[in-house]
């Protein structure tokens, strides 16, 4: 087992390292000049051109990208253009922010999205089933910042009991955690729903069925266990997905977390600061791919063989 | 015709035997409906619908609620919101099948040599591919876009570029489920050429799967128009496009909530209706699910 | 060693959810409970540093005007007061000035200021590449005496004064300076102002502290907390609810609303110092004919960009100098409207079947919204303009830095409320490749703006202002549209809240009504 899990973080290295290699290169053809951004448009030329000299601007792309792996690997990956700060410096305050608001959505997601599921696929073409699926659909259909906006729109202007900013108290996270759950949970539903539809059908279900084990006995001790495998991936990929992905949300919520601070710095090309974090991030997410997939040899015992065989 | 005993079973086709199945699906056929009349609709604005009347500023008449004149009222410039929802579906529309068109054959083309030739090709290429997925969709597509410059083109290639490792796997997997199969051996055996084989024999039977996921991709594209769209990074004024238009509309949402609601339901339906017809589709193709 | 696993991972899984709860609870400090001496003010970025010669943007001098001090200050409503320097004295020829230092004055980390202390600040801001553009004339401070200061000039400099009431001009403890280092420093800023540093989340909030032995007194307001809201129209709603006390900068979406709240003042001011200008590169081929560029001119309808872009809280200008800038006139006239002038002109270029151009913008609203409405209005003269948005960094360095565009619109900015800082920046031919982005060369230009840099005869300066502003309407290299309003919106309870032109805020003036 810990041989598979060594392989797992082992293969997580090249995928790094061509994310590293594809995100420099993006920022290398995207125009602006980072000094020009810091000292404003009226600094005088030569001021410019000294900041870029000290900044190390003007090397040429492979030069600037293997000085760059180099620092990494020795652990410095650099400070901001913007602020001189050490880019992870921010980076560790804004993520618990991203953090509670993509766990929290996907947990409220979860948690009301499984029972639908569970409902929809046991009583299937039923009034319940239409409504929820539908409802699930429109929901989801819906931009996550369309939902924000209506969030804010109801809750924090016409109800007034909810903050429509900040991240102050736990109250701050309830709206930008509905919004990022009304994105997921339509998945939630129709995955749950269609998985168990799946298992109802098959044999081991229709033997309960005929042993006269109750509906809800059946339900979960049979079928929801086995039909958890899949639910567990979308969930961990979700997730894994969020934690980048909280952008729009942000930006309507005008929430400081990880994605606005990595989209302010693609659009001012601080690219030490959008290495660092997109690095950050896909490690975060592999390793949560990895815990996932080690949550299920804990569900289905049949898969650990697998994982120790290879 | 086929004649067993005195009755005569007309054999139905394939493809009619899946539409069949759609068709039960109440669902599925509501947002077949909905997916037309939007198609329906950024037809005739394009030829009966006047482009000036979206675009023309009056601002004498700016927000104004829905009224006679106006039956989704004014923007803030004094422009006709039903005119530019309509145009806006025109572009939603265009944009979303030009973006899926081409992450489609890209995606399609990764994922049948990975399929195909397995081993090595497959790894190399599906490393890749787990790159791009590693990447925040939002993040790459503004990446991109930022580093491009805007425009249509860039647009496109940006919100095409994160759909292209879904539509590598769905095409990989359906062809790896293919490939064990007997008569591919068979052709294999009388000696056609790889190409041939994955295009003949293959292609067809992913078709399923292929067919779900470009209306699946359609819907999220139209959603990443829109956000782009909504952070300023989308299609320049004064086209009208729904993203922009919940973009513009949003300093002013509290006080004139339609600037809003039109254009974020409007997007709503058609990614619901797509979402809906992929899901039937899908439902349709799946012998299992047949009751 | 299967439980034994399962147990391991249960605990690490609640371990991580322990930690993503840490930061939870209700903080102290938090907005939503302002008590009588404490105030939440909300602004709409973060601050780039707390090291005031490190930076220049406007919100972030809202912050350091609360931490720093100057020589002189800019009091809204009294002009340039004397702050740090109780006196000055300006040599014959106008490129020297000795100012006589305030004595008593404590830093935040109990020091004493000397001459010392200011000479080394004003060499230090004047070496930081961010202060260039107000510091650009200064040669270098020298310590006279225990209490007094000279400034050395290149050369005589009317707006030197306001220059200096600037917080890129601030002065900081040389002690501090030197014994910790430029980031020890911005980990822990020693000023003189009536607000000491406590700390910065980044993207969140920066807390500060009265400074009670501040030389004017201990600050009636106690605890200040700097909120970052990027969203405007959600600060709104927030300074409804009673979340924050101040709101800068409202979007003007909200102007009517927070007009009408009974706990809400919405202080409106003069305009501000930004211009809206549509900015011609004056050596394109396009452009370099000038029939075209006054085609523009008459065919722009200044007032339904006032209204569209602004709501109509702002004010059209028509000189390239706004009303709150030192040289402006209001018996100014610029082209008038005519439409039918323009279509002439244009047939005259050449272009009596249309003309298409990409103006290139940055992707902001604040520039998208007043460019729809000249592409609306333009469009009545044949003129086709197609929008390039660009991000800021894109913008920057491709039109202001590198001038490869035709035709724009953007904002010239008065640094400081004197139509040198804008007309000599942007049409001296000196600055061509730097500043003069419009590429605009004009000998007699030239020699007025010389002439009024070196002057500090207001009437003589005035006059020859205009006189540029006379080239700037004939000559067209660009073409000023508006100003907006200042304004600022506070809790109804707070006194001595005011709008300011040069986005003074001093909190240090703010008390809560009984």
């Amino acid at each position: 087992m810990l041989r598979y899990i060594f392989k797992r973080l082992l293969m997580m290295i090249p995928v790094i390292l061509g994310i590293t290699f594809i995100i420099f290169a993006i920022m290398s053809f995207t125009p602006g000049d980072p000094a020009r951004l810091i000292l404003g448009e009226d600094a005088p030329p030569e001021d410019v051109a000294e900041l870029r000299n000290e900044l190390g601007l003007d090397d040429p792309f492979l030069v600037r990208f293997v000085r760059y792996i180099s620092d990494a690997v020795q652990g410095d990956f650099g400070t901001s253009y913007r602020n001189q700060k050490p880019v992870f410096d921010e980076i560790f305050d804004r993520f618990p922010t991203t953090f509670k608001v993509a766990f929290f959505g996907i947990l409220i997601a979860v948690f009301i999205g499984l029972p639908i599921g569970i409902l929809s696929a046991v009583k299937q073409y039923s009034i319940i089933d239409t409504i929820s699926t539908v409802g699930a659909m429109l929901l989801t259909a819906m931009p996550g910042f369309f939902v924000g906006m209506l969030l804010i729109l109801l809750f924090a202007l016409k109800l007034n009991i909810l903050p429509a900013t900040g991240i102050s108290s736990w109250k701050h996270f309830v709206l930008p955690s509905l919004a990022v759950a009304s994105v997921t949970m339509a998945t939630f539903i129709r995955m749950t729903r269609s998985t168990m539809l799946e298992v109802i059908r098959q044999d081991y279900v229709r033997t309960a069925r005929a042993k006269g084990a109750s509906k809800p006995r059946i339900v979960f001790r049979h079928c929801l266990r086995n039909a958890l495998l899949p639910i567990v991936t979308v969930i961990g990929m979700n997730f894994a997905h969020q934690l980048g992905g909280t952008v729009m949300i942000e930006a309507v919520f005008a929430i400081p977390g990880l994605g606005s601070h990595m989209v302010t710095a693609v659009r001012q090309k601080d690219t030490p600061v959008v290495m660092a974090s997109i690095i950050f991030v896909a490690i975060v997410a592999g390793l949560m791919n990895l815990l996932v997939d080690i949550l299920y040899t804990y569900i289905d015992p049949r898969v650990k063989t697998q994982y120790t065989k290879g | 015709m086929e004649t067993t005993g005195t009755v005569t079973h007309r054999k139905r086709s394939q493809l009619s035997m899946i539409w069949f199945r759609f068709r039960k699906n109440k669902l599925a056929m509501l947002g077949l409906i909905i997916f037309l009349m939007m198609i329906l609709m950024a037809v005739y604005v394009s030829i009966f619908g006047d482009y000036e009347r979206a675009i023309t500023m009056d601002m004498p008449n700016k927000l104004q609620t829905p009224s006679a004149a106006h039956p989704f009222g004014t923007d803030q410039f004094g422009r006709d919101i039903l005119m530019r929802m309509m145009f806006g579906a025109r572009i939603s529309l265009s944009v979303g099948l030009l973006t899926m068109v081409l992450s489609l054959v890209v995606g399609s083309l990764i994922g049948a040599a990975a399929g195909y030739y397995g081993g090595r090709v497959d790894n190399l290429l599906m490393r890749i591919m787990d790159v791009f997925l590693a990447i925040p969709s939002t993040l790459l597509a503004i990446s991109i876009v930022a580093a491009l410059g805007q425009g249509m083109f860039n647009l496109l290639l940006a919100t095409a570029i994160s759909q292209i490792p879904a539509f590598a796997r769905v095409v990989r997997s359906a062809i790896l489920t293919v490939k064990g199969q007997d008569y591919i051996e068979a052709a294999r055996a009388c000696g056609t050429r790889g190409g041939r084989v994955i295009l003949r024999h293959i292609l067809p039977n992913a078709m399923g799967p292929i067919i779900v996921q470009a209306t699946l991709n359609i819907a999220r594209t139209i959603l990443g128009i829109s956000s782009l769209s909504f952070v300023g990074l989308g299609i320049s004024p004064p086209t009208p496009e729904w993203g922009s238009m919940l973009s513009e509309g949003k300093t002013m949402m509290r006080y004139y909530p339609h600037l809003i609601l039109i254009p974020g339901a409007a997007i709503a339906l058609a990614v619901m209706s797509l979402n809906l017809i992929g899901d039937g589709l899908r439902d349709a193709l799946d012998p299992r699910l047949k009751n | 060693m299967r439980r034994c696993f399962k147990t391991l991972s249960l605990i690490l899984a609640l371990l991580m959810l322990a930690g993503a709860f840490a930061g939870c609870g209700d903080q102290p400090g938090t907005a939503g409970e302002s008590t009588k001496d404490s105030l939440v003010f909300s602004i709409n970025a973060d601050i780039v540093t707390t090291d005031c010669h490190m930076a220049r943007d406007t919100v972030t001098g809202i912050v350091h005007y609360q931490m720093y001090e100057t020589l002189v200050r800019d009091q809204p409503g009294e002009g340039l007061v004397p702050a740090l320097a109780e006196s000055w004295e300006f040599s014959a020829d106008n490129t020297e000035i000795t100012f006589k230092l305030r004595e008593n004055v404590k830093f935040h980390n109990g020091d004493t200021m000397t001459a010392e202390d200011v000479a080394f600040s004003l060499n230090r801001a004047i070496a930081s590449s961010f202060t260039a553009s107000y510091s650009g004339t200064m040669d270098h401070a020298e310590v006279v005496d225990d209490t007094h200061v000279k400034l050395c000039m290149k050369q005589a400099f009317g707006p030197v004064l306001q220059c200096l009431s600037v917080p890129c001009l601030g002065i900081v403890s040389k002690r501090a300076v030197e014994e910790l280092g430029d980031e020890g420093f911005a980990a822990a800023p020693v000023g003189t102002g009536p607000y000491k540093f406590v700390e910065w989340s980044s993207g969140e909030k920066i807390v500060l502290e009265a400074f009670d032995e501040y030389w004017r007194g201990a600050p009636t307001i106690k605890d200040l907390t700097f909120m970052i809201m990027t969203d405007r129209n959600t600060a709104a709603i927030a300074l409804e609810n009673n979340e924050v006390d101040v709101l800068y900068s409202p979007d003007l979406a909200d102007r009517e609303h927070l007009e009408s709240l009974e706990n809400v003042q919405f202080i409106a001011g003069d305009g501000s110092v930004y211009m809206w200008v549509i900015a011609f590169n004056n050596e394109s081929e396009i452009f370099s004919d000038k029939r075209v560029r006054e085609a523009i001119s008459y065919a722009i309808n200044r007032d339904e960009i006032v209204d569209g872009a602004l709501n109509g809280f702002g004010e059209a200008v028509e000189m390239p100098i706004v009303p709150s800038v030192f040289g402006y006139d209001p018996e100014f006239k610029g082209h008038e409207y005519d439409l039918e002038k323009a279509k002439q002109l244009m047939a005259e270029a050449g272009y009596a079947d249309g003309l298409t151009v990409t103006i290139k913008l940055n992707q902001s609203s604040t520039y998208t919204r007043p460019a729809e409405i000249v592409q609306a209005q333009l469009r009545q003269i044949g003129i086709n303009l197609e929008f390039e948005l660009m991000e800021r960094a894109a913008f920057l360095s491709d039109v202001t830095t590198d001038a490869n565009y035709d035709i724009t619109l953007f904002m010239f900015t008065a640094g400081y409320p004197d139509a040198d800082y804008v007309l000599y920046g942007r049409m001296h031919s000196s600055n061509i490749g730097g500043t003069n982005y419009i590429k605009y060369s004009n000998p007699e230009v030239d020699a007025l703006l010389d002439q009024a840099r070196a002057s500090s005869d207001e009437a003589e300066r005035k006059s020859l202002y205009y006189k540029v502003s006379e080239y700037v309407r004939d000559d067209v290299p660009f073409i000023p549209l508006m100003t907006d309003n200042v304004c600022i919106a506070a809790n109804s309870a707070l006194t001595g809240v005011r709008a300011s032109i040069g986005e003074q805020h001093y909190v240090f003036d703010y008390a809560w009504a009984e």
